[in-house]
């Protein structure tokens, strides 16, 4: 009875991983409903493999955040940029 | 004696400067969505601009990117009938350059650099339609439903062109180490 438990828990948890893998960038953006927030962020506690791909995410979602900062994938615009604001000042002037 | 137009014209420059002119990098990367080099881009912003300084006394202050996106948008579709060019195509994949780091302390701006140079590269290596939504969301801070705007999709696909561009950079970084099995990423 004690293993049949154990499989049962094992099968409610995966079901769990799936559901929350499929919700997860949605819950990291902000954006996933009120309804789903607490079991997502419930499961996250204690799933250390759902709990890592959520660190996963995040540190891209900063890194791209830093990207943006010092303009690593275009760094050319910032050239581009001070053009179009020179322009922009043409406009005004 | 002062010109009759003249406190038109400042709001003219007030408004411009306040709901244009903070928008020029977000402009830039979404005319390189609609262009298919980097010169076309930079002069399809221009053009955008001076639409824009032309009917900013008209335009009520609500939404300015998604304003401003639709300036672009008719002014591209204008300069495409005037060139007739070659028929529709993807835009060019930007360059990717990456430069250094700094901010944190020595150690973890290290760590971070080398991650960030991997994550940039990853970038670059994603299909087109997927680089832009990263650089749109991610990158340029649009919600999805202004980069639903801009690329004139519903946000359904925005939002699973990022999705599923995020477990690409993540599955590349994972390959290339930055993700030993159970370790940090």
């Amino acid at each position: 009875m004690k293993a049949l438990a154990r499989i049962k828990d094992k099968v409610v948890e995966m079901r769990t991983c799936h559901e929350v893998g499929r919700f997860l960038q949605i819950y990291l953006d902000g954006e996933l409903d009120q309804s789903r927030i607490a079991t997502v962020a419930g499961h996250l506690e204690h799933c250390r493999r759902c709990g890592m791909e959520a660190d996963a995410y995040e540190r891209i979602k900063a890194s791209l955040a830093r990207i943006a900062q010092q303009g690593l994938v275009h760094p050319e615009d910032e050239l581009s940029i001070e053009r179009l604001r020179r322009f922009a000042d043409t406009l005004q002037a | 004696m002062e010109h009759a137009t003249a406190p038109d014209e400042r709001r003219r420059r007030q408004a411009f400067d306040r709901y244009v002119v903070p928008e020029l990098g977000v402009l830039l990367h979404v005319a390189r969505t609609m262009t298919p080099t980097d010169q076309d881009a930079e002069d399809l912003v221009q053009d955008t601009l001076l639409r824009a300084y032309q009917g900013i006394v008209a335009f009520d202050g609500a939404h300015p990117r998604a304003w401003l996106f639709t300036i672009m948008r008719n002014t591209q579709v204008n300069r495409t009938r005037r060139k007739r060019p070659e028929l529709l195509d993807d835009a060019a994949d930007a360059e990717t350059v990456v430069q250094e780091d700094g901010g944190l302390s020595p150690e973890a701006a290290a760590e971070a650099h080398v991650f960030d140079e991997a994550v940039a590269d990853a970038v670059h290596q994603l299909p087109v339609r997927m680089a832009q939504v990263i650089e749109l969301v991610d990158i340029d801070g649009l919600t999805c439903g202004e980069a639903a705007e801009a690329l004139e999709i519903p946000v359904g696909t925005v939002m699973s062109r990022l999705h599923r561009a995020r477990r690409k950079i993540r599955d590349r970084l994972r390959r290339e180490g930055f993700a030993p099995r159970g370790g940090m990423l």
